[in-house]
């Protein structure tokens, strides 16, 4: 079992996040597969801010443990969240 | 002191079955920068757009004369010889009822032909003599005048006998809803709520009139309320200030302000969690895909996005409905029509990526969009409204 925290996903709740498709990544709990739900905290957030500050990326944002997903969708945040848990599994076997 | 007293204006109409339009009109229009407020109920002859026409142009002739000060029952003597009327019936073609109401605490009654309406005063009916006036000229025709004095917390409420006859020829309506029985229903809704808004009271009214009438409603149905009351204070704050050594400011009204809160905009709501170090709450239960999700705090009744949420209200304020769900335009709408005093504070600080020409949809800057519906508010819904830059 692992012992690491729960990865935080935010999801940006903002003007141009929801204009550029952020609304259709408000029921993302509902994508995620069964087996990891348990591992995962799916938050929503008022405007992250990224849009102002991100000039070569776009909305909408996910934040993933605070890594952000620019033009998100929900398979590029699975993707991503895939590839933090792998990564907390590779940590398991080394601290074996 | 006149200044702590609103007078709250507001009414509820259904039309005839089958009709496009009410052949009731209610005008009403608030002078001396709130200090004083006329409402007018005409009753068309007929229904549909002949009966509005004729009820329209009697209720503005009355406003016009009634707002500039003429003496009431000089005012009632012009009405009368310049209304039209059906030359062969030598009937009105339009009834009406004048309701003047001053924060001194006076009121100023005129009526010809309406349903009666009622007074109400800590929480009963309050009986008083009309002054009658017949001249030969008028033939049968004939109004009445009043003054009285009100004060805080009273009511005048206005019906149309659309009203006062719903249901008629139902078992138990043999003489419709009447007016004992309509003033009887006011009554215990006071009695049930004793601060029901002149909004809520003119909707249940009409509600119950509907309902009297199975759905299929038999005459136009227009009830009118003013409450000589406190105001209902809100306080909406919007918008980053233009300049940041503002944030304190602006979070500190918040926590001084006397009444209730809405915190429009993501980044503004960011700015007051800091500054206050409370935590913003999402409530996904009401989710809605074409608003975005709104949110709470401590000490504030609602957060919401910005300018999405925003034109939302303008177009549930022009449209005086917010079409039953609930999101967080419809909340602020509803916040909006339940308050008598609107207090804004718009930061103007431009947010660049709303500027963005790639966008899918235009967005309009929030100065624009704010002042469309305080022009709403203060022309449509005779609200008191105060505008704030920073």
């Amino acid at each position: 079992m692992l012992n690491h925290k729960k990865i935080q996903i935010k999801i940006c709740l903002g003007t141009t996040c929801h204009v550029l498709g952020g609304a259709e990544l408000q029921n993302l709990e509902a994508d995620l597969p069964e087996n990891i739900t348990h591992l995962v905290e799916v938050r929503r957030s008022n405007c992250l801010g990224l849009c102002k500050n991100h000039k070569n990326m776009k909305a909408p944002y996910v934040l993933v443990d605070e890594q952000p997903v620019s033009e998100a969708s929900v398979v590029k945040v699975l993707d991503l969240l895939t590839e933090k848990l792998l990564s907390q599994l590779g940590d398991k076997d080394d601290s074996k | 002191m006149t200044s702590d007293y609103f007078i709250e204006l507001d009414y509820c109409q259904i039309p005839k079955k089958n009709q496009n339009v009410s052949g009731d009109v209610f005008l009403c229009k608030r002078l001396d920068e709130g200090n004083r407020v006329i409402s007018v109920l005409a009753d068309g002859l007929g229904s549909g757009v002949e009966a509005a026409t004729l009820a329209k142009l009697t209720a503005s002739m009355a406003m016009q004369y009634v707002s500039s000060n003429i003496d009431i029952l000089r005012s009632g003597e012009i009405l009368m010889d310049s209304m039209p009327i059906d030359r062969e019936r030598q009937i009105s073609y339009s009834t009406f009822s004048i309701a003047d109401v001053s924060k001194k605490g006076t009121l100023r009654i005129l009526d010809h032909g309406n349903s009666p309406f009622f007074v109400i005063s800590d929480g009963r009916l309050v009986e008083f003599d009309m002054n009658h006036v017949q001249v030969d000229r008028w033939n049968d025709r004939f109004f009445r005048y009043c003054h009285k004095n009100i004060s805080v917390g009273d009511r005048v409420v206005f019906i149309s006998d659309g009203i006062s006859l719903s249901g008629l020829g139902r078992k138990g309506y043999s003489f419709g809803w009447t007016e004992k029985k309509v003033a009887f229903f006011i009554l215990s809704a006071i009695e049930k709520q004793t601060d029901i808004s002149a909004r809520q009271l003119s909707q249940l009214v009409t509600s119950k009139a509907l309902q009297n009438d199975l759905g299929q409603v038999e005459d136009d149905l227009t009830c009118g309320v003013i409450y000589f009351r406190k105001p209902r204070k809100l306080l909406v704050v919007s918008g980053p200030p233009y300049d940041n050594q503002k944030d304190k400011e602006i979070s500190e009204e918040i926590l001084r302000f006397q009444g209730k809160k809405i915190v429009c905009g993501g980044t503004t709501s960011n700015i007051i969690s800091r500054e206050l170090k409370r935590e913003i709450k999402t409530d996904l239960a009401d989710f809605d895909p074409e608003v975005p999700v709104h949110s709470s705090m401590e000490g504030v009744d609602l957060i919401t996005e910005g300018m999405l949420t925003m034109s939302k209200v303008v177009e549930f304020l022009k449209k005086g409905n917010s079409s039953g769900k609930i999101n967080g335009a419809t909340k602020f709408t509803e916040l909006l029509l339940e308050s008598d005093s609107i207090e804004f504070i718009v930061g103007t600080s431009i947010n660049e990526a709303h500027q963005d020409p790639t966008l899918p949809i235009e967005l309009d800057i929030r100065r624009n969009v704010i002042k469309k519906i305080v022009s709403i508010l203060k022309t449509k819904y005779l609200k008191q409204v105060n505008l704030e830059y920073v």
